[in-house]
């Protein structure tokens, strides 16, 4: 992320417009092409030599605010690690005692030139990598162990997808507007959500069928939004913004307090922002990559895919994200899995499957949920579903009890 | 009888009142959360709710509450001393909420040992740095005779008692804040910062104790403080432990003359600096100034001139050739005695380190080599030890006796913490604290600034050491 010295935005009538860069730009190509080349030639050097050769060059283009938004934007990419060609905290510990026994019989006459002196001559040999530096090894002389891979073009395009995570951080919510047919796009934004910990409020959405949403408005926010405000979600919002990029047709608004100003920031899609700097991968949790290799094994006439469409469960808050889907010719049959930490959602789930009884959707509920809630509990087990279409799981969910399941469908 | 869910949801309460409305007296704790469709209310409102709660005679199934009610007892412990009794007092008949106010060195750790005792309820312990942290769990460990958790520094452990640093607190209190039933914030002045009073109000603990010696703030703080802790219950003052509990002290302003060299540097540099302000009007009495410095630095001609003349004027100040002259003959003066050189940054701590071979403590020290350079100091093994901001509070080096302050900024509080870590008391001990002062500079402005406290008034004196 930017610093907020580094981000470059006007204001127009309490609108913030960020200053966005032209990924094309000659100009900028080139001074990214320095600092990439520069890292590139120069792994292995300490990190203030690196600064220092890019110094002049930083200070020399016009905008030095982008300059140096630019470098901070590889530099952060970049690993550095600390010298271990010897061990500094030993030299320093032989030093220090020596120091601390002189210091004992310093006299007036003594300058403070002569006592260093008399330091390292009287800690040895051992030392002598100290007396330029004695702490060679702090952090700004750690040396470039791995540089990304990343050209300069990408720098640039890559700057102005930070430049507007980095403003998100001082906002409290995002209200965004999203059209997407992709179900793939659209699981990975809702995943994101709920990884990320946000909660949305959805206000409309339109053509809505099992499958794919055409438009959704929706605020999104945290737990704690409606209590205290402020940017506590900032960078949680800011971090889920790539997921928003990916989409095909995006609009959001947002208000932040920055400089003890209150300012508004709104972009939509035609502003070109994407998100193409890495894996936007869904994380796996390693219950399922367990469970999928132990079905695979055991139940191979059902085919297991965590590509699952997702399905509308209610009003609001209410999408049903299956984890699994399993396929037997044309039969599909969903299964979502609770854990405790989203637990909230399953007395709502409940009913919906209670309503929508002609749906193919399993529910597998964590056991140490229900240790917890004994309310909870009781409302499980005694759903007409429970061990037909629910059932529980301790560590991952048990292929003996899916196949017998699976087998009612079938 | 009208019953109600409480659940601990990611820092916050959700409540369940299964579609009846909320009694009228909960609802200045509570929201409607249209997002889930059931009420929302902070986590630091536990307490208060659940009484108003039962007051209102409703029934309350609480999935909130995850922590436990602990049975300890002292191990190696002492008579409280009479501040301390009264604090305790004072804070129980407050009914386990609330802020005490005592000087460093007199005894805040073993305080929140008799409070968690009196508590008796898990308890998790908060402190800016991970110095302090290391130092409540060693304490913790003594007095309480149980393992204690950590969290901070690459540490992820919870336990009954655990410990944290504000940083890790505000990070992980959306998962942990059910955990603990009572909550000590030691150094709690750095509480009511936007990020940092998370890690109060995302907590459920009713018992809440917040510790410092240095309450002032200049932000309006207080209402934050008393809203998420609960209100000062006592006060004790430095000048009123001096002799029995602190060592007796004095402080001594030094000037220190710039050499002809510098003094040229620092008038030129000083000049191109100010003249750059003043041509653009910006105004230090202003809270944005120094952001408008930054962008009119880095947007304006010659801004990148005035940025680096600021820069080499307040180096000059701050740790010219006189000044480290004079920590030498203050160095001789007190030779033997165990000396704290603290500085405004840390360029001015490793120049210092480098120039007498010191041991130099910043945020930069990693861990264990921090840890090392304590211990060594504690034992005597080091006699001198630099530091910039990070040895400023808490960290417990009772065997110092002088502090040389390098440089630093105008804040009262920062200089009453410098004080404060030379003053636990011990055989024979007076303590000293040095102010070094480069004349003719703006240092003279500083220094008044951050004197105006009660503990330097009646003890200052100025020195003129020749170099």
């Amino acid at each position: 992320m930017l610093t907020k010295e580094l981000l470059r935005f006007h204001t127009v009538s309490g609108r913030v417009k960020p200053q966005f860069i032209d990924p094309a730009d000659r100009g900028l190509l080139a001074f990214a092409a320095a600092v990439v080349r520069t890292y590139q030639d120069f792994q292995g050097t300490p990190r203030s030599e690196i600064l220092e050769t890019l110094e002049p060059r930083i200070n020399s283009q016009r905008d030095l605010k982008l300059a140096r938004g630019l470098w901070k934007l590889y530099d952060d990419m970049c690993v550095f690690s600390g010298d271990t060609s010897c061990d500094w905290a030993a030299m320093r510990r032989t030093l220090f005692s020596c120091s601390s026994r002189l210091i004992l019989s310093i006299s007036e006459e003594e300058t403070f030139s002569d006592f260093r002196t008399r330091v390292f001559a009287g800690a040895g040999e051992t030392v002598l990598p100290l007396s330029d530096n004695i702490y060679a090894d702090l952090p700004d002389y750690e040396r470039l162990a791995e540089v990304p891979k990343m050209t300069p073009a990408l720098l640039l395009e890559k700057y102005n997808v930070v430049l507007v995570q980095s403003l998100v951080l001082y906002a409290e919510s995002l209200e965004l507007t999203i059209e997407e047919h992709d179900g793939a796009r659209m699981r990975r934004f809702f995943k994101y959500l709920k990884f990320f910990r946000l909660l949305a409020e959805v206000s409309s959405s339109s053509k809505w069928e099992e499958g794919t949403p055409s438009a959704v408005r929706m605020k999104i926010d945290g737990p704690a939004s409606i209590l205290d405000g402020g940017a506590k979600y900032g960078l949680q919002l800011a971090s889920f913004l790539p997921a928003l990029f990916q989409l095909s047709r995006w609009k959001f608004a947002c208000a932040l307090k920055l400089n003890g100003k209150e300012l508004k920031l709104s972009l939509d899609d035609s502003s070109g922002l994407t998100y193409r700097f890495g894996r936007l991968g869904i994380y796996i949790p390693e219950e399922v990559r367990m469970f999928a290799r132990l079905f695979a094994e055991r139940v191979p006439e059902w085919t297991l895919s965590s590509d699952s469409p997702f399905l509308k469960a209610g009003p609001r808050q209410s999408f049903v994200f299956p984890d699994i889907t399993f396929t037997h010719g044309e039969k599909k049959v969903y299964l979502e899995l609770f854990h405790k930490w989203h637990s909230r959602q399953i007395p709502e789930r409940l009913a919906f499957l209670e309503k929508h009884p002609d749906l193919s959707l399993v529910l597998g509920i964590e056991r140490r949920i229900l240790s917890s809630n004994p309310t909870l509990a009781e409302r499980i087990e005694s759903h007409p579903l429970f061990g037909s279409r629910i059932f529980l799981f301790r560590d991952f969910p048990p292929v003996e009890k899916m196949r017998k399941i699976l087998e009612a469908f079938a | 009888m009208s019953s109600v869910t409480i659940e601990f949801d990611a820092g916050t309460l959700l409540l369940d009142f299964s579609g009846v409305p909320p009694p009228a007296e909960a609802l200045a704790f509570l929201r409607f959360d249209d997002r889930v469709s059931l009420w929302r209310a902070r986590a630091c409102d536990y307490a208060p709710l659940r009484r108003v709660l039962h007051a209102a005679g409703w029934e309350v199934q609480d999935h909130a509450r995850a922590y436990s009610e602990l049975n300890l007892t002292l191990r190696n412990g002492f008579r409280p001393m009479a501040h301390q009794s009264r604090a305790l007092a004072a804070w129980k008949k407050a009914h386990g909420r609330g802020m005490v106010v005592m000087p460093t060195g007199s005894g805040k750790s073993y305080l929140a040992v008799l409070a968690i005792l009196s508590a008796g309820r898990s308890a998790l312990v908060i402190a800016p740095t991970i110095d302090l942290v290391q130092q409540w769990a060693s304490s913790l460990r003594k007095f309480l005779g149980i393992e204690i958790g950590m969290l901070g520094g690459g540490a992820r452990e919870i336990r009954d008692v655990t410990v944290s640093t504000y940083d890790s607190a505000v990070i992980f209190m959306e998962f942990i804040g059910a955990k603990f039933g009572m909550v000590v914030f030691d150094e709690c002045h750095h509480l009511p910062g936007p990020v940092n009073r998370l890690a109060a109000s995302m907590a459920i603990a009713p018992y809440r104790l917040g510790l410092t010696a240095t309450p002032e703030r200049e932000d309006g703080g207080e209402a934050v403080l008393n809203d998420l802790i609960g209100p000062k219950v006592c006060e004790i003052f430095i000048d009123e432990l001096e002799g029995r509990v602190l060592a007796p002290y004095e402080t001594r302003r030094v000037a220190v003359e710039l050499s002809a060299e510098e003094l040229e540097e620092y008038t030129a540099s000083r000049r191109i600096y100010t003249d750059f302000i003043r041509a653009h009007g910006i105004n230090f009495k202003e809270r944005d100034a120094w952001s408008q410095f930054i962008m009119l630095a880095a947007r304006r001609p010659g801004g990148r001139a005035a940025m680096n003349a600021y820069l080499k004027q307040r180096a000059i100040a701050r740790c010219g050739r006189g000044k480290l002259e004079m920590i030498w003959r203050i160095l001789i003066r007190h030779r033997g005695e165990r000396t704290i050189l603290f500085t405004a940054d840390n360029d001015a701590a490793y120049a210092i380190g480098n120039h007498f071979c010191f041991p130099v403590i910043t945020h930069k020290t990693k861990v264990g080599e921090r840890r090392e350079f304590l211990d060594r100091f504690r034992s005597g093994e080091y006699r001198v030890l630099v530091t910039s901001k990070v040895l400023n509070e808490g960290v417990d080096v009772p065997e110092a006796s002088v502090g040389i302050v390098v440089s630093g900024s105008g804040s009262s509080r920062e200089h009453v913490q410098r004080l404060g870590r030379i003053l636990r008391a011990s055989e024979g001990k007076q303590a000293v604290l040095y102010e070094l002062v480069s004349e003719g500079t703006s240092e003279i402005g500083v220094s008044e600034r951050r004197r105006k406290h009660r503990a330097y008034a009646g003890r200052h004196s100025e020195e003129g050491l020749s170099c």
